[in-house]
């Protein structure tokens, strides 16, 4: 199921790049706002881009959020990107047969300290898992951007070059999809933490 | 569109002499589009007991997570190691508990009785019927194509060789065929003393 969001994440052994647009849409043709976060901090070195439905997303991010903080507190040390992927798979898989199902599709990207490796995973909304993959796309723009990476992507990307990379495959979205994504937040992790990087705009 | 075939993927297993082969295909897609290559649907379950579980991919990882716990459990209450039948009834009870809206897995176990090496196959539906042949069972959106290939691979008695050349032809033809499944096979040969894994590059499609 495709909303008319574009999520991207490319990883490299030492570091991942999350991408998001900013465009928020209401009754299916309405831009509400152009400056919409999809991104959400679960972690010093992880975080989650999220698309669907609009309460779904904000409801189920803050939820998600809180209980990783409070896995923090009581362990007393932060959750691992794996556990953290678990943990939200399961989320959405246990309550999918049910009133309180949420219709998300999300990226997880961050840094595992202990592993020392960047990781990138993504739960759709059916409780579908993937983890630990070198890039992954959200949205129908997605279709567009496996095939651009399947042939560009190499382990060896610089974060100049991964940078470029992104760009390449949101300059395809912003030609060939219908609905306009002129922006897109960029976030890096990697370990010496998180940091947003110049938005990348057509 | 079914929901069976939504992730796509092909589970197959074979009996020889003292000996199991189970494969699986390498690929998880959403309806048409491909969006992971390396994702397996056989699991250990333990030393001899291998777990297939093709269909929805959402609902085999909850399946497998609960099949893993109560095997765990098992282990600590008997104090002794699963056998494949055992396994088999563990997941067969679990699936029927969901009779009504249950969850979209068809199930193949694999393994070697961790006492007597006798070999023992099974599959099941979604709802947990068991069926367990004596020579092959296959699962997942190439199971039709499976069968015939395996019809004519399978003899009675394979040696460990044997049995992974049969099972390896099996899954290879499947996979050429199905456009569920492919992206490569990785082969399991459970034997007394060991567990080999190889993986096969067919068509990268």
């Amino acid at each position: 199921m495709a909303g008319t969001s574009f999520l991207a994440g490319v990883r490299t052994k030492d570091f991942v790049i999350l991408a998001s647009d900013k465009i928020a849409f209401a009754f299916g043709a309405i831009v509400v706002s152009e400056e919409d976060n999809k991104e959400l901090k679960l972690g010093d070195r992880l975080y989650m881009t999220c698309m669907g439905e609009g309460g779904d997303v904000s409801n189920f991010g803050e939820w998600v959020m809180r209980n990783l903080h409070l896995y923090k507190l009581r362990n007393g040390y932060e959750i691992s990107p794996k556990a953290a992927h678990h943990w939200i798979r399961r989320a959405i898989s246990e309550n999918l047969r049910t009133e309180d199902h949420w219709q998300v599709d999300l990226l997880l990207g961050g840094y595992d300290v202990n592993e020392n490796k960047a990781f990138l995973g993504s739960v759709d909304y059916l409780g579908t898992g993937i983890a630990d993959q070198n890039f992954l796309f959200r949205g129908f723009p997605g279709r567009f951007a496996y095939a651009i990476m399947d042939k560009a992507y190499r382990e060896d990307l610089n974060e100049t070059e991964a940078i470029d990379l992104i760009r390449k495959c949101l300059a395809e979205a912003k030609k060939r999809f219908i609905v306009n994504l002129p922006a897109f937040r960029l976030l890096i992790i990697d370990k010496n933490g998180a940091r947003h990087l110049a938005d990348i705009t057509f | 569109m079914s929901i069976m075939s939504y992730n796509g993927g092909t589970v197959l297993a074979m009996a020889g002499n003292e000996c199991v082969c189970i494969a699986t295909d390498l690929r998880l897609g959403e309806q048409m589009t491909t969006i992971a290559t390396d994702v397996k649907k056989v699991h250990k379950l333990s030393e001899k007991v291998y777990v297939g579980l093709p269909g929805f991919n959402s609902d085999a990882k909850t399946v497998l997570d609960k099949i893993q716990f109560r095997k765990s459990l098992y282990e600590l209450r008997e104090n002794r190691k699963l056998k494949p039948q055992v396994a088999a009834t563990i997941i067969s009870n679990l699936l029927y508990q969901r009779r009504f809206g249950g969850y979209f897995t068809e199930p193949i176990v694999a393994g070697l009785d961790p006492a007597t090496n006798k070999p023992y196959i099974c599959g099941m539906d979604t709802i947990g019927c068991i069926a367990s042949p004596r020579d092959f069972v296959v699962t997942g959106t190439g199971q039709e194509y499976a069968l015939g290939v395996c019809e004519n691979f399978w003899r009675e008695d394979m040696n460990p060789d044997e049995l992974f050349e049969a099972t390896a032809q099996a899954i290879l033809a499947t996979l050429e065929r199905d456009a569920c499944s492919g992206w490569g096979a990785l082969v399991y040969t459970i034997t007394k003393d060991k567990v080999n894994i190889k993986t096969l590059k067919a068509r990268m499609d």
